[in-house]
């Protein structure tokens, strides 16, 4: 990741508490978030995700970290595309694993711990916590409502500084 | 804590498209007065800090 300025509010998340939570057993496992690299094709098959993250990963422009459980560091949960846009984080792609999409999923929680960990990127690099992303026309008051996401134009919407707080908050210890 | 759970039904995978100049533009001046409001607030919180802690020390 590109050196992070120390800028802007006085915000230090140093410690990882993410978690997701099995759907069926209520259990809550802790998670982890690392930068995906090439070595990490092989993790994942083409035909198991919606976008070619194989070319995400070698787009220079931009950087994708994969969610995993602490204890299962070769099973991808989530993934997530970010460009720095020197003023705040631009969220290209996020999605999760096939079997955390639909009716049957196992985990849920995955992508708003994404979405923190894309915030404290964008507070770490002193852009106060702004990111912004598209949304499915359905989707857009549910963002609103989880994330305190602000609604910009058609399906533009954006995570500003107080929500990105929130989000941090909930996933970050100090 | 307990992760932020999405409900069954929705899921967030999503690919967003680039936006124009004019909504990047549109949006920098938004987010310019966002951060413009977020430093007078960091400022207006220092200043009574500082005064609490003057306050305080005497």
């Amino acid at each position: 990741m590109a050196k992070h300025n120390q800028k802007g509010l006085d915000f230090i998340v140093d410690k990882l508490t993410n978690s997701i939570e099995n759907i069926q057993t209520g259990e809550v496992f802790d998670t982890i978030i690392i930068r995906l690299t090439r070595a990490d094709n092989n993790l994942i098959k083409k035909t198991e995700w919606q976008f070619d993250w194989h070319q995400e990963i070698n787009d220079k422009t931009r950087e994708c970290f994969k969610l995993t459980t602490v204890n299962n560091p070769n099973i991808i949960q989530g993934l997530v595309s970010i460009e720095d846009k020197q003023d705040h984080i631009f969220m290209y792609l996020i999605e999760s694993a096939k079997f955390n999409v639909g009716e049957n999923k196992v985990y849920v929680g995955v992508p708003a711990n994404l979405i923190a960990f894309v915030c404290k990127v964008s507070f770490d690099k002193g852009y106060e916590g702004f990111v912004a992303f598209d949304a499915k026309t359905s989707l857009i008051k549910h963002y609103e409502e989880s994330l305190h996401a602000t609604h910009f134009r058609g399906l533009r919407m954006f995570i500003d500084t107080s929500a990105a707080l929130r989000l941090i908050t909930h996933y970050f210890k100090n | 804590m307990t992760p932020i759970k999405e409900p069954k039904n929705i899921d967030f995978s999503k690919k967003s498209e680039p936006w124009t100049e004019k909504e990047l533009s549109d949006f920098r001046k938004v987010m310019q007065k966002i951060k413009a409001k977020n430093t007078k607030t960091k400022k207006r919180t220092l200043r009574i800090k500082n005064r609490k802690t003057t306050t305080s020390g005497e």
